[in-house]
């Protein structure tokens, strides 16, 4: 097996944003969605984490991310069940995208180093955390989006920013913009923590 | 041969590319950060991965999974899984947990839910095109970042933030298709 690369996620939003940047990118067109989405990767990650790490004394260590992943596409087949069921304009707007939380690097790579951590709760308050940083991220973005894209808000509509909106925003080139300029900001808010802890 | 096959093939890796256009397995490329020789390697196992897991699901979904369509998701994560670690096994490495994590991405399990309401043929030139589009933005995208002067770009923008620029750019570009 490959060096055990611990806690890589653990309070590191930049790490959290690379390795979901797919449902960050294709969800925010609308907050819902977003929200929606956000609250989907919580949910896959704390129930991936807490399945892997009840079962990680059985896993051998040659199948650790065969297993990983495939409890994550189970779980995230739950999910969109849940998602249908309550939830069927959400489920609608996400599209196919619910189905690629499965095999993102972030749920993954999470339920994988979840086989190496101590104990269970602290794999679930591991995973609420990334959940929320994931979530608020995601929330953020859309806001953004919308409002520049679609001159609107959640279902509301802005119309004193009908006549400039900015069409590329709710397009690919204006998602990566949009999320650069959010991963910017998180980088240089996060450097000057870690300057002020020094 | 037919023209549309051809039209398939050539959007799935200009207009309608995956991994660009789609967002789907953008993040395996955003967090690969290997050269370009060893992208285009990594690039081309994906496709070759895409190609037999479409020949696997279509008729998979269209025989057995509609009659059970909420096990579409677990199903095709299966399949692309054990395509995934056999390409690697006879790529002549034994499958290790990063390559794994890698292959296994959302363009492949995109691409295969996708397939599933077209035609055979049209499905394996859909596979085709979306792995080359894959393979093109992984070199390109690898490329373009080690032409970036890390010292040029602010501190705040360095890392993630200046590669999702590079990436816009590259969406800019395919936007004229």
């Amino acid at each position: 097996m490959a060096e055990k690369k611990t806690n890589i996620l653990r309070d590191n939003p930049l790490m959290i944003l690379l390795l979901g940047a797919c449902p960050a990118l294709a969800a925010t067109t609308d907050v819902r969605a977003a929200a929606g989405m956000g609250v989907m990767v919580l949910a896959v990650l704390l129930l991936s984490g807490v399945i892997v790490s009840l079962l990680r004394s059985r896993i051998a260590a040659e199948s650790v991310v065969p297993t990983c992943i495939l409890t994550v596409a189970g779980c995230t087949s739950v999910m969109q069940m849940i998602q249908e069921a309550f939830l069927p304009s959400v489920y609608n707007m996400i599209g196919i995208y619910g189905a690629i939380v499965a095999v993102i690097v972030l749920t993954n790579r999470f339920a994988c180093e979840a086989v190496d951590e101590q104990s269970v709760s602290e794999t679930a308050k591991a995973a609420v955390t990334t959940g929320l940083y994931f979530l608020v991220i995601l929330v953020v973005v859309a806001a953004i989006r919308q409002v520049l894209g679609s001159a609107s808000l959640a279902g509301l509509s802005l119309s004193f920013l009908e006549e400039y909106k900015i069409a590329a925003m709710v397009k690919a080139p204006g998602a990566y913009i949009v999320l650069a300029i959010v991963a910017a900001v998180i980088g240089k808010v996060s450097m000057k923590k870690e300057k002020e802890e020094k | 041969m037919d023209n549309s096959l051809i039209l398939v093939l050539m959007a799935g890796i200009l207009a309608n590319n995956y991994a660009i256009q789609n967002f789907l397995g953008v993040d395996s490329i955003l967090s690969n950060g290997s050269s370009v020789k060893k992208s285009l390697r990594l690039g081309g196992f994906v496709t070759l991965i895409m190609v037999i897991s479409a020949v696997i699901t279509w008729p998979l979904q269209t025989y057995v999974l509609k009659h059970a369509e909420y096990l579409q998701t677990l199903a095709f994560v299966t399949v692309i899984l054990i395509v995934a670690a056999a390409v690697e096994k006879i790529a002549g490495k034994s499958p290790d947990r990063d390559f794994l994590l890698f292959a296994v991405n959302g363009a492949v399990l995109g691409l295969c839910i996708r397939n599933a309401q077209t035609g055979f043929a049209e499905a394996i030139f859909a596979a085709a095109g979306a792995g080359l589009g894959f393979l093109a933005a992984m070199a390109v995208f690898s490329s373009l970042r080690d032409r970036v002067e890390e010292e040029e770009v602010p501190e705040a923008f360095r890392g993630l933030p200046v590669n999702l620029l590079i990436i816009s750019m590259m969406s800019l570009a395919l936007f004229a298709f």
